[in-house]
C-alpha cells in the first residue's frame, strides 16, 4: 500500500467510522453497544495503521520533516499538502490512544451516545489532519474545523451546560481562528499562493507586516492555551462535564497549540515579538502557579486533575519558547505519555463520578470498593506525579533542566508549581481511598470492567517499557 | 561482579512475585532469603578480589543527553552495599519466620527489589538513575507500610523531598549539560547559588531522615504494624538519603553553612528524640523517637568521617538495625503478654546491651586516634536513652511509673557495661577521669528522671506536637489556600465573570443597538456610512503618501 494512501486513510478513517456509527440504531440498548464497538474498532484500526506508518521510519534518528507527503491541488494557488514525520506521528498516536480510552469510558447508559461518538470521531479526523497538515490552508481548515465537532461533542455530552460558559470558551477560540486567518491571508497575499508552514520564516516580509503576521500567529496559538485569563473559560466548562470523551477532547485541545508552536515557531522571530517573550513567560509561570494553587484549594478530585493538566500544558508551552531546538523530541515523548496518563485518569475519574451518582455515595473512599480501578488509578497518579520508570519522568527532567539552563527563578517556580500539582493529585487519590464506615455488603458499586482494566494495564506497561526507549514498539 | 548480583537479585525478586497457593508462602519466602544469602556469598567473594569493573546499559542514545544505567563494581561501592545486604537478609529471614505476616512472599519480593534499588542507587553515576531509584525506594516504602493512614503523610513528605532533589538535579544538568554525578564538583566553577543548592538538598534529605522539624510523617508511621516498620529507617528512604549525602558531599561542602546546619540539626534532632523517647508511653512511639536519635548519630558520624563511608560505619549501621530488631521483639513479647517469659526477655536485654556496647566500640574504632567529643557524646546519649527505654519497657509500657531507687542498680548495669567498653577503647586525647565524670553526671540525670511523674496529659500534649505540621499549616497551606481562593474570586469571578465578559457582552449589545438605531435613520444613515468610508480612505491615502 502506498504511503500516501495510508496517510489519507489515517486522516479519513475516523470520519468513515463516524458515518458507520451514525448508521447504528439508537432505539434499542444493544444497538447502542454496536455504535460504541464500531467507534472502538475504527480507532483501533487507526492505531494499527499508525503503527504501520511508523515502520516507514528506519530508526528513531530519522526525523526528516515531510518524509511522507501527499498533496491535492484545489486551485492554482491553493494546494492541500499533508505529511508525516516522527514528531507528528508521536502526537497522533498519543491522541488515538487517548480517544480509544475515552470511548471505553463512555458507558451505554449515557444519553445520546451516538452523537457523542460521531462528533468525537469527526474531531479525531480533524485533529489527525491538523497534525499532518503542512501548508497554511490545510492547517487553517483543520485548526478551525476542530472547533465545530468539539462544540457539538460538549453539547451532546451535557445539554444542560450554560450557554454563556460555552460562549466564553468558543469566543476566544474563534478570535484565535480569525487572527490566524488574517495572518495567513497576509502571507498568501505576499507570496501569491499557498506556503508550507515551515517555510513561513523564510518568506521575506516588510518589518511591519512581519510583526502583524507573527503577532497574529502567536496570539492565535496562544488563545488555544489555558494562559490566564483564558484558562477560566476552560475550567468553567470542564467542571460541568462528566463525559470522558468530551473531557479528553477539551482538555487536550491546548496541546494542539503546543504542537504547532513546537513545530513551526522559528527561533529567529521579529525583535518586537521577541521582546514580548519574557512577559509571556512570566504570564505562563503565574498561570501555572495559579492553576497549581487552584488544584490545591479544590476538594473535588476531578478539579484537581483538570488543574494538573493545565500545569503541564503550560510547562510544555514554556519549553517551546526556550531558544533551543534540542528538546523538541523530548517534548513529543513527554506529551505522548501525558496524553495516555491523562486520558486514563479522566476515564477512571468519570467512572467513579458515575458510580457515585448512581449509588448516592460520596466520592470519598469510593476506591475502597473498586479494587481494579483503585490499582489503575494509583498507578496512573504515581506516573503523573513522577513515577520514575516512565519516559514521562526523564523527558520532563530534561525539559526542566533546559528551563533551568536559561533561567533559575523560572525553573524554581516551575518545579514549585509541579510539586503543588503533584501534591494535590496525590492528596486527591488518598481522599478517594480513605476508608468509609459503610460495610462492604451494603455497597453496590461497579468496578471497571475487565476489558477496561486490561487496557489500563497495557497502557501502564507501554509507559513502563518506554523508559528503555520511548518508541520501543516501533524501533 | 555487581552486574551479576543485580541480575540474580532481579530474578529472585521476579520469582518471588509468582502467584502461588498461600500455603507455600513460607517456603518461597524462606527460599528467597536463602538464595539472597547465596548471592551475598558470591558478592563477598567479589568484594575480596576487589576488581574494578563497570557495566552500562544505554537507555536512549538518540536524545540530546545519553541516558544510561551504570553498574559500577568498585571497593567503595561494595562497602556501601554491604550493610544493606546484611540488613535485608536479616529482615527476610525474620519475615519468613514471623507468623503474623499475611503475605510473606510479596514482602520478600519487596525486600529484594528494595535492595536492588539501593544497589542501583549506589552503583549509578547518572542523575536520572539516581533520581529514579530514590523514587523507587520511596514507592517501595509505601508497599512496606501497607497502611493508608500511616503512609499518607509519608508519601506526601517524600514527594516534596523528591521534588526538591528533582529541582537540584535538573538545575545541575541544565548548568553542566552533563548527567554524570562525578562532575557535580565542577558546578562550583561554572554555576553560582551554592547556598541555594545546599539548602534545597538538605531540606530534601532532612525530610527523608525525619530530622527535627520534619519528623511529622515519621511519627505518623506509628499507625502502621511494627513488623512493617522496624526495618524502614534502615532499608528505605532514610538510607537513600544517607547515600545521597555521600554522593552530594562535593557540592554541599562548598557552602559555608553546610557543616553548622548539619551540626545544629543533628543535635536538635537528638535532643527532641531523647525527650520524645522518654516521655512517650508506647514502644512504637519510643522506637520512632529513638530512630530519630540514631539518624542524627549516623549523620554526625558520617560528617566526622568527612562523608567517607568505611567498613566501621557499615558495621555501626548494621548494629543499629539489630537494635531496632530488639525493640521489635520487645514489642511482640509484650503484645503477646509473654513478658513473664523471662529467658526470652533476658535474651533480648542481653542482645540490646551487647549491641549498644558494640556500637560504642565500633564508634571508638573510628576515632581511636582523634577522639571526637561530638560523636562520643552522641553514642553515650544513644546508650543512655536505650537504658531508659529498656527500664521503661520492662517496668510496664502502659503506665510508666516513677523509678524506684531500687531499680537503679539493676538497670544501670547496662550503662556501666557501656562505660566500661568506652573506657577500654578510649582515645589518647581523652582522659579517663573525664569519662568517669561524664558518666557520673549521666547517672545523676538518669536517677533524677526516675522521679519525673509523667501524666497522660503531658504525654499526649507532647506527642501531638508536630512543629513542621503546625508551621506548614499556619504559614504555608492556609495562606496558600486563602491566596488561591482570593485569586480565584478576584480574577476569575469578579474580574472575568462579572466584569470582563459582561463588558464584552454589553459592548456587543450596544453596537447592535446603535447599528439598528442608525439603520432606522434612513438617508442620514447612508450619509454617515459614506462619511465613515471617506474618513478611512482618507487615512489610508495619507498613510500611503507617508
Amino acid at each position: 500500500m502506498s504511503v500516501g494512501i495510508l496517510l489519507c486513510l489515517v486522516i479519513l478513517l475516523p470520519l468513515i467510522g463516524g458515518l458507520f456509527v451514525l448508521n447504528a440504531k439508537d432505539a434499542v440498548v444493544s444497538n447502542a453497544k454496536n455504535a460504541r464497538h464500531t467507534a472502538l474498532l475504527t480507532v483501533f484500526s487507526n492505531i494499527l495503521l499508525i503503527l504501520f506508518l511508523f515502520s516507514h521510519f528506519q530508526s528513531a534518528e530519522n526525523q526528516t520533516l515531510g518524509l511522507i507527503d501527499i498533496s491535492f491541488a484545489l486551485t492554482n494557488k491553493i494546494e492541500f499538502i499533508f505529511g508525516a514525520d516522527l514528531f507528528a506521528l508521536v502526537f497522533v498516536f498519543g491522541v488515538q490512544i487517548a480517544v480509544f480510552v475515552g470511548i471505553l469510558g463512555v458507558k451505554k447508559e449515557v444519553q445520546s451516545q451516538k452523537g457523542v461518538l460521531f462528533f468525537a470521531l469527526c474531531y479525531l479526523c480533524l485533529t489527525n489532519g491538523y497534525f499532518f497538515a503542512r501548508d497554511i490552508c490545510s492547517f487553517y481548515i483543520c485548526f478551525c474545523g476542530q472547533l465545530f465537532p468539539l462544540y457539538m461533542l460538549i453539547c451532546f455530552a451535557n445539554s444542560e451546560i450554560q450557554n454563556t460558559k460555552l460562549f466564553y470558551l468558543f469566543a476566544h477560540y474563534f478570535i484565535g481562528a480569525a487572527l490566524l486567518f488574517a495572518s495567513f491571508v497576509l502571507i498568501m497575499h505576499t507570496k501569491q499562493g499557498d506556503v508550507l508552514i515551515e517555510k513561513i520564516s523564510s518568506v521575506h516580509f516588510s518589518h511591519q507586516k512581519s510583526i502583524y503576521i507573527w503577532g497574529g500567529i502567536f496570539l492565535a496559538l496562544m488563545l488555544r492555551m489555558p494562559v490566564w485569563p483564558f484558562y477560566h473559560a476552560l475550567t468553567s466548562v470542564s467542571v460541568k462535564l462528566t463525559n470522558p470523551l468530551a473531557l479528553i477532547a477539551l482538555n487536550f485541545l491546548p496541546l494542539s497549540g503546543v504542537y504547532a508552536l513546537t513545530r513551526y515557531w522559528p527561533l529567529d522571530i521579529p525583535v518586537e515579538i521577541e521582546l514580548l517573550s519574557p512577559i509571556f513567560q512570566i504570564l505562563c509561570i503565574v498561570t501555572m502557579l495559579v492553576a497549581a494553587f487552584g488544584g490545591l484549594i479544590y476538594s473535588n478530585t476531578a478539579q484537581k486533575i483538570h488543574h494538573y493538566i493545565f500545569v503541564y500544558d503550560l510547562l510544555y508551552l514554556l519549553a517551546v519558547f526556550l531558544p533551543t531546538d534540542v528538546i523538541r523530541m523530548n517534548i513529543a515523548y513527554s506529551v505522548f505519555s501525558f496524553l495516555l496518563m491523562g486520558a486514563c485518569l479522566i476515564v477512571l475519574q468519570s467512572h467513579m463520578q458515575t458510580q457515585s451518582l448512581k449509588t448516592g455515595l460520596a466520592l470519598k473512599g469510593i476506591l475502597c470498593h473498586m479494587p481494579k480501578a483503585s490499582l489503575c488509578y494509583f498507578l496512573f497518579v504515581l506516573a503523573a506525579i513522577g513515577l520514575p520508570v516512565s519516559a514521562f519522568f526523564w523527558n520532563n527532567f530534561l525539559i526542566v533542566s533546559e528551563i533551568f539552563n536559561y533561567h533559575l527563578y523560572a525553573g524554581t517556580a516551575v518545579i514549585f508549581a509541579m510539586t503543588l500539582a503533584a501534591v494535590s493529585l496525590l492528596e486527591g487519590a488518598y481522599e478517594l481511598k480513605t476508608q468509609t464506615c459503610l460495610p462492604q455488603t451494603q455497597i453496590k458499586i461497579k468496578d471497571i470492567d475487565i476489558f477496561s482494566f486490561c487496557v489500563c494495564v497495557l497502557i501502564m506497561s507501554v509507559l513502563l517499557v518506554s523508559v528503555v526507549r520511548p518508541l520501543w514498539f516501533v524501533f | 561482579m555487581l552486574n551479576e548480583t543485580v541480575l540474580y537479585l532481579f530474578l529472585i525478586g521476579v520469582v518471588s512475585l509468582v502467584h502461588t497457593n498461600r500455603r507455600y508462602d513460607f517456603l518461597l519466602s524462606f527460599a528467597a532469603a536463602v538464595f539472597v544469602c547465596v548471592v551475598f556469598g558470591a558478592f563477598l567473594l567479589d568484594f575480596k578480589t576487589g576488581l574494578d569493573s563497570s557495566y552500562t546499559l544505554v537507555l536512549d542514545a538518540s536524545q540530546n543527553t545519553n541516558i544510561k544505567l551504570d553498574i559500577i563494581s568498585s571497593p567503595q561501592n561494595y562497602i556501601l552495599i554491604l550493610p544493606f545486604f546484611v540488613m535485608t537478609i536479616l529482615a527476610m529471614f525474620n519475615n519468613a519466620f514471623f507468623k503474623y505476616e499475611p503475605n510473606k512472599k510479596n514482602m520478600a519480593a519487596c525486600f529484594v527489589f528494595n535492595l536492588l534499588s539501593l544497589i542501583m542507587l549506589i552503583s549509578g553515576h547518572n542523575f536520572i538513575q539516581m533520581m529514579t531509584f530514590v523514587l523507587v525506594v520511596d514507592i517501595l516504602s509505601q508497599l512496606f507500610i501497607r497502611d493508608m493512614r500511616a503512609g499518607r503523610l509519608c508519601s506526601l513528605y517524600n514527594l516534596v523531598s523528591d521534588m526538591g532533589l528533582f529541582l537540584v538535579l535538573a538545575m545541575l544538568e541544565g548548568k553542566l549539560s552533563n548527567l554524570d554525578v562525578g562532575n557535580i564538583s565542577h558546578y562550583y566553577e561554572t554555576g553560582k547559588h551554592r547556598d541555594f543548592i545546599m539548602f534545597v538538598v538538605m531540606f530534601s534529605l532532612c525530610i527523608k531522615f525525619g530530622f527535627f522539624l520534619f519528623q511529622g510523617y515519621w511519627l505518623d508511621l506509628k499507625k502502621a504494624k511494627f513488623h512493617n516498620l522496624y526495618f524502614l529507617p534502615y532499608l528505605s528512604s532514610s538510607m537513600a538519603a544517607l547515600i545521597l549525602l555521600v554522593k552530594f558531599y562535593p557540592i554541599l561542602v562548598v557552602s559555608p553553612s553546610f557543616l553548622p546546619l548539619v551540626n545544629w540539626l543533628s543535635v536538635l534532632t537528638a535532643v527532641f528524640g531523647t525527650i520524645g523517647a522518654v516521655l512517650s508511653s508506647k514502644i512504637k512511639e519510643k522506637f520512632m523517637y529513638f530512630n530519630m536519635i540514631v539518624m542524627a548519630f549516623l549523620v554526625k558520624l558520617l560528617e566526622r568521617l568527612d562523608f567517607q563511608w568505611n567498613i566501621y560505619f557499615s558495621t555501626v549501621l548494621i548494629l543499629c538495625f539489630i537494635l531496632s530488631m530488639c525493640f521489635y521483639y520487645f514489642h511482640y513479647d509484650i503484645e503477646r503478654k509473654q513478658a513473664a517469659n523471662k529467658p526470652a526477655v533476658f535474651l533480648e536485654v542481653l542482645t540490646t546491651i551487647g549491641t549498644a556496647s558494640a556500637i560504642v566500640l565500633q564508634t571508638s574504632f573510628l576515632f581511636s586516634k582523634n577522639t571526637s567529643w561530638w560523636i562520643l557524646g552522641f553514642a553515650l546519649v544513644l546508650c543512655f536513652v536505650l537504658a531508659l527505654l529498656c527500664r521503661q519497657i520492662l517496668s510496664g509500657v502502659k503506665n510508666v511509673k516513677p523509678l524506684k531507687p531500687t531499680d537503679f542498680l539493676s538497670i544501670s548495669v547496662m550503662l556501666f557495661l557501656n562505660a566500661f567498653v568506652l573506657f577500654l577503647c578510649r582515645g589518647e586525647a581523652m582522659q579517663y577521669w573525664v569519662v568517669l565524670l561524664f558518666w557520673a553526671c549521666l547517672m545523676f540525670v538518669y536517677y533524677l528522671t526516675g522521679f519525673i511523674n509523667i501524666t497522660k496529659t503531658q504525654e499526649f500534649e507532647f506527642q501531638d506536637v508536630d512543629f513542621l505540621g503546625v508551621f506548614l499549616r499556619k504559614c504555608f497551606i492556609t495562606p496558600f489556600k486563602k491566596a488561591g481562593l482570593l485569586i480565584n474570586i478576584l480574577t476569575d469571578f469578579i474580574l472575568l465573570e462579572r466584569t470582563f465578559f459582561p463588558l464584552l457582552s454589553g459592548a456587543n449589545i450596544w453596537l447592535i443597538r446603535t447599528y439598528r438605531k442608525i439603520s432606522r435613520m434612513g438617508l442620514s444613515y447612508y450619509f454617515l456610512c459614506m462619511l465613515f468610508g471617506f474618513l478611512i480612505s482618507f487615512y489610508l491615502f495619507i498613510r500611503s503618501k507617508q
